[in-house]
């Protein structure tokens, strides 16, 4: 395993509390939406591993929660550099490795925003939906390369990420804002990152080697309604 | 073994797409019951069973409703239950102009492909819903999420699965059953030969050839890549996916 992370002091956390001490792996504080960090940090996987056989992305931001007329400019910039740049840098260097290896599995963590607007949530949908893009062209230039791409679209997930925005949604009482997005779930719960990691790993699996350009849902019906 | 005693019933089993996945379910400990409308066909699909012998062969029209009522109840007498369905019943019908396809066809495409999986989501789901846990699976097509000339009644028929996909697992949500679709691109199979042969009579691999440019992966999707994600979708790993339709496609949506 490679993990990267910007935030040192959760990737520390999870060197020392989640992953068993003896596993095998490289811990990069880096910032994912920075060229030059992004470029390091796969040389030196390729150093010492000498390939990439899967890239899970999962770096991106919800933004604050207002109306669509509300951004601006600079909010805009922001979450177009760490939502897609970071997406474009990593698969710039990723996808020539995985070329030459004529095998990769490349999955891209969009959400259920990528496939519907959410009100209050127009830069989160915006970037959501951006993602497929790019992941769909992607796909049909490397269709004959052995190298897959494909997208993650969960339904919202019990996450810090989650908690801000129940936050944003209700300051004074965060847990009306909970109510209000479980709601929309025909469950009434939250996606559980367990679960999403099933799907990736099934789709990263030589099981899943003709899906190809699309995007897995995991969303307990959210779409469907 | 992930269904280890787990009863799995697929409807027109001695298909292509049908046999892969009994051999496949066999392999994960399942308990089969099988469906099909060709008794000569189940009876070979017995013989390449390793394990036959445990397996449940029903030869039965999936359209018949009383039929259908039929081999649930006598699932449910003999085995207790029904933990997975997978609807593989389904025809590609005329290919031809719309204008020129005849109601009766359309008729006979929808009854078969629409009106079968109705049918045994209809008996099926109700025994689910008792033990608040069960798993639906309907085969769709690319051909449900986009047209294609001279394919509209097969198109149309593969959009209305996904439609009744949809409202079937929101029906659900509460009781424990998940509903989902999976959406292959044209697969091998002797149903692909027949599609070749009818669009250039005199030179079916032409007709190959047309089909082929259409996939950005250049071949046919295998009944074996199929049924990996059937079983995924099956399973437990899925449990927070219902209402969804599953694409495998080789990048054929992505256009």
């Amino acid at each position: 395993m490679v993990l990267v992370d910007c935030n040192k002091k959760q990737l520390d956390k999870l060197k020392s509390d989640y992953l068993p001490h003896d596993s095998e792996a490289l811990y990069f504080h880096a910032d994912c939406a920075n060229e030059e960090e992004v470029q390091k940090y796969v040389e030196k996987t390729i150093d010492f591993f000498g390939g990439v056989d899967v890239f899970v992305h999962c770096a991106g931001i919800v933004g604050s929660i207002k109306e669509a007329d509300n951004w601006s400019a600079g909010e805009i910039m922001v979450a177009f550099q760490t939502n897609i740049m970071s997406v474009f840098l990593n698969s710039k260097d990723v996808l020539p490795i995985m070329k030459k290896q004529q095998n990769g599995s490349i999955l891209l963590l969009a959400s259920v925003y990528a496939l519907r607007g959410v009100p209050y949530h127009s830069l989160y949908a915006m970037t959501s939906h951006a993602i497929l893009g790019f992941m769909k062209t992607a796909a049909l230039e490397r269709a004959h390369s052995g190298v897959r791409i494909n997208a993650i679209a969960p339904a919202p997930t019990t996450s810090p990420f989650m908690e801000e925005v129940e936050k944003a949604l209700f300051p004074s009482n965060p847990q009306l804002g909970r109510e209000q997005i479980h709601s929309y779930l025909p469950f009434e719960r939250y996606a559980e990152p367990e679960e999403i990691a099933e799907s990736v790993l099934f789709v990263s699996s030589h099981r899943a080697k003709y899906i190809h350009g699309t995007s897995h849902i995991i969303d307990d019906g959210f779409l469907a309604k | 073994m992930e269904f280890q005693d787990k009863v799995v019933m697929i409807t027109g089993a001695a298909g292509v797409l049908g046999t892969a996945l009994s051999k496949r379910f066999q392999k994960e400990g399942a308990l089969l019951v099988l469906i099909d409308k060709d008794k000569e066909k189940l009876d070979q699909l017995a013989k390449q069973l390793p394990n036959g012998s445990d397996s449940i062969f029903i030869p039965a029209d999936c359209r018949d409703d009383e039929q259908v009522k039929l081999y649930v109840d006598k699932t449910v007498d003999l085995l207790g239950t029904i933990d997975v369905l997978i609807n593989c019943v389904g025809i590609y019908g005329p290919i031809t102009q719309a204008s020129d396809i005849s109601s009766h066809y359309m008729m006979d495409v929808y009854e078969t492909n629409v009106v079968t999986s109705f049918l045994n989501y209809k008996y099926a789901v109700p025994v689910m819903q008792k033990r608040r846990s069960g798993c639906i699976l309907f085969v769709s097509a690319v051909f449900g999420l986009r047209g294609l000339p001279f394919f509209s009644a097969y198109s149309t028929v593969s959009h209305a699965l996904l439609g009744f996909m949809k409202s079937a697992a929101l029906d659900c949500v509460t009781s424990g059953v998940r509903v989902n679709a999976v959406v292959p691109a044209p697969m091998k199979s002797t149903m692909m030969e027949e599609v070749e042969e009818i669009l250039y009579p005199d030179n079916p691999i032409r007709g190959r050839e047309q089909i082929l440019g259409l996939l950005p992966m250049g071949r046919y999707l295998e009944a074996d890549e199929v049924t990996e994600s059937v079983l995924f979708l099956a399973s437990d790993r899925a449990r927070y996916i219902t209402g969804t339709s599953h694409i495998i496609d080789g990048g054929m949506t992505a256009k």
